[in-house]
């Protein structure tokens, strides 16, 4: 698959990676050349400059051949033009966005963009739950929450630290995608040693959230 | 007829004021509550502060209320866009102007059913017609 996504600050950084990691072909737009610089030396070549809510912008990152198209900056209007952009201009099948006030659901249900995803109405409904999330805390998710990408900074204190990843039994349904120690970001192998104060970022459905949180951060 | 007017700027307060000078019902949003001493201290009209992209918002403003017509002039095209989209789909408002100052956005404009403001293209066209030999002059 070839996925375009539009801004690379950390939900789009860590989304390139897992998408990659699937074998997905990818490119990430970032207009703030800050920015720019770290997806460059994580990325390659799949990180492009520029304003993703201007049409030759996301032609020439090759949206027209695109099979989605997921806008992520932090602009609700921005992704919302660039999703319209991206299925009326370029004939994209699947275009998703982030929508950072869930106030705007309605409109976005509306023009009928897929997977809209609001962070800030997850943690307020985990927050509402009463779900302990200090360390474990969701940067997207997927088909109205099925499917989330989290990032757990580990504690001295987890069962995990000092371990190899092919000596960690984590549940079925979870995938680990990087390892973030420092300003170094690991691809984890069986041979990966994680250590206190990783931040991991991790693939799962809803149901093995739990698991996953029990297997790293212990019970 | 009512015109809402979202985004009091330079041209947004302008539009404001020629149009209540044409005697319409005028309407003014904009998040920021300075922007509203862009206008004349004895401008007739009503004034919502709040972001035009917020269904709530446009709703105080009139937007919900038959014949009403919506110009989104903020000087941000995607701010401008939703605002459009909102009162298109969520209030049915038919007579919608969405300012864009990048003229690469006037097809997804249409397409949407929106009128384009094309500032850039307006502009140019303009004053090339000063350049035109028929109005020398004028």
């Amino acid at each position: 698959m070839y996925c375009v996504i539009i801004g690379g600050g950390k939900v789009g950084f860590h989304l390139s990676l897992i998408l990659q990691a699937q074998g997905h072909e990818v490119t990430v737009i970032e207009k703030d050349t800050a920015k720019l610089e770290r997806l460059e030396r994580e990325l390659g070549e799949a990180a492009v400059h520029g304003d993703g809510s201007r049409p030759s912008v996301l032609e020439s990152a090759g949206c027209r051949r695109a099979d989605v198209v997921v806008a992520v900056t932090g602009d609700d209007a921005v992704n919302l033009l660039i999703s319209q952009i991206a299925a009326k201009i370029f004939g994209v099948q699947r275009t998703m966005a982030r929508l950072n006030s869930p106030r705007n659901r309605r409109i976005f249900a509306a023009l009928g963009v897929e997977g809209t995803v609001s962070s800030t109405a997850i943690i307020a409904d985990l927050i509402g739950r009463e779900v302990a999330t200090r360390e474990i805390h969701t940067l997207l998710s997927f088909k109205s929450g099925e499917i989330t990408i989290v990032e757990i900074d580990l504690p001295k204190s987890a069962p995990v630290a000092g371990k190899s990843l092919r000596d960690i039994e984590l549940p079925q349904g979870a995938l680990l995608v990087s390892v973030l120690r420092g300003a170094e970001v690991i691809l984890p192998t069986g041979a990966t040693i994680l250590a206190a104060d990783d931040r991991l970022i991790a693939l799962c459905s809803h149901a093995t959230e739990a698991a996953l949180r029990t297997a790293v951060l212990g019970a | 007829m009512r015109i809402i007017v979202v985004g009091c700027g330079r041209m947004g307060a302008h539009l404001a004021q020629v149009l209540v000078g044409k005697g319409q019902d005028v309407c003014v949003v904009d998040d920021d509550p300075g922007a509203f001493d862009r206008l004349r201290s004895d401008f007739p009209g009503r004034i919502v502060i709040g972001t035009g992209i917020d269904e709530d918002v446009l709703g105080d403003a009139g937007a919900g209320e038959p014949d009403t017509a919506l110009l989104a002039v903020t000087s941000d095209d995607a701010t401008n866009f939703m605002v459009g989209e909102v009162a298109r789909h969520l209030f049915g408002i038919t007579r919608i102007g969405v300012r864009i100052n990048d003229p690469e956005l006037e097809p997804l404009i249409v397409d949407a059913g929106l009128h384009p403001i094309n500032v850039p293209a307006l502009v140019a066209r303009h004053i090339s017609k000063l350049t035109d030999p028929d109005n020398r002059g004028a």
